[in-house]
């Protein structure tokens, strides 16, 4: 597109200007400028005068043909702007993931422990537990041990057992009538066994004593 | 033609720098976000595990509390759904939900230990407790 021979740079407008700010200038609010040549910066207050403007510099370039609005047009055609982004599907899409994202983040929280490796855990048991950590010395291998007793047939659990039971005798604590294989019972494709020791069958001392 | 592109440009509510303003925040929502959702089944499989953990510890701590002296006990590999065996039938497991073991041996007068494992099927972590003469140690482990 050609632009007309006439007109004039931006800088030479400015020069043509008498004093003062143009937009502040009440010579300036003019929106039809004497020389039609001439696109002179303008306060345009009202849709009509916008119309003309645009009229005016029709075929014209826009960075030449400067209209300036006064300040509420502009902040209502931002705001215009604003609402249609509030309205526009990926902003929408966007603030329900942020949404559900941070209830996912809230909700499980509590469980987003960092987790210890086994020896981590076990160091840090024997750490805490103290000299009471011998106690624990018989329940090791079922505190460790990673497969499932399904059966009381079972190998492992033969061998665990057997050890458990030789580990708590050392204890001071009388074995021989309790946890029997035999004893056992199945439930929910696993094993347990419960009975209330009376202070005679647990006493240590007794125990001892038999064992001499 | 440059008012023409402008024009075109115009039909789109939003200018290339909100454009792009609004694919940088989306972009790192869905950095935030992706591994979030992905950790979701995980995550939820976890808090499952340690409800049920929360559950059993309650049950264990309030009867000591109580001076009702539990029974000795040793029960294995307790998979939900389902009440475990007496003396905890009180608890009841939730659907993936595993109790690897729990050891209750109480020797009046000699020494108290209580030990339990519990886990999810879909969850990456173990939570145990061992309480050695009512020293107790809380603790998370790797699946």
């Amino acid at each position: 597109m050609n632009l007309p021979a006439e007109k004039i740079e931006p800088e030479e407008i400015g020069a043509q200007e008498p004093k003062g700010d143009p937009v502040s200038s009440s010579d300036s609010k003019v929106s039809a400028p004497s020389d039609s040549s001439v696109i002179q910066p303008a306060l345009a207050e009202s849709e009509q005068q916008i119309r003309d403007l645009l009229a005016k510099t029709r075929g014209q370039s826009l960075s030449k043909a400067r209209i300036l609005q006064p300040p509420q047009q502009v902040e209502r055609k931002q705001l215009i702007r604003f609402s249609r982004l509030l309205q526009s599907d990926l902003f929408l899409a966007v603030l329900v993931l942020t949404a559900l994202n941070a209830f996912i983040y809230i909700r499980y929280s509590g469980s987003s422990v960092t987790a210890l490796s086994l020896k981590e855990a076990n160091a840090a048991l024997k750490e805490n537990v103290g000299d009471d950590y011998k106690y624990l010395e018989p329940v090791s291998d079922f505190l460790n041990y990673h497969g499932e007793f399904s059966s009381e047939d079972s190998p492992e659990f033969q061998s665990s057992l057997k050890r458990f039971r030789e580990k708590i005798a050392f204890l001071g604590t009388d074995p021989s009538e309790l946890f029997l294989s035999s004893e056992f019972f199945r439930k929910n494709q696993g094993l347990y066994w419960s009975k209330r020791l009376s202070q005679s069958v647990t006493d240590p001392t007794q125990a001892i004593l038999d064992r001499k | 033609m440059q008012l023409l592109s402008l024009r075109k440009a115009n039909k789109s509510p939003l200018t290339k720098l909100e454009w792009l303003v609004i694919g940088v925040v989306a972009v790192a929502c869905l950095r935030l976000a992706i591994p979030n959702f992905f950790e979701l089944r995980t995550r939820a499989a976890d808090a499952s595990a340690y409800a049920v953990y929360e559950e059993v510890k309650d049950f264990l701590m309030t009867s000591a509390s109580n001076s009702q002296s539990l029974p000795t006990a040793l029960v294995f590999n307790q998979s939900g759904p389902g009440s475990l065996p007496s003396p905890f039938s009180k608890i009841t497991l939730s659907n993936n939900v595993k109790i690897s073991y729990i050891v209750s041996l109480h020797y009046p007068g000699f020494f108290d230990l209580t030990s339990f494992e519990v886990t999810h099927l879909y969850g990456d972590k173990r939570y145990r407790l061992v309480s050695v003469n009512n020293r107790i140690t809380e603790q998370v482990l790797e699946k």
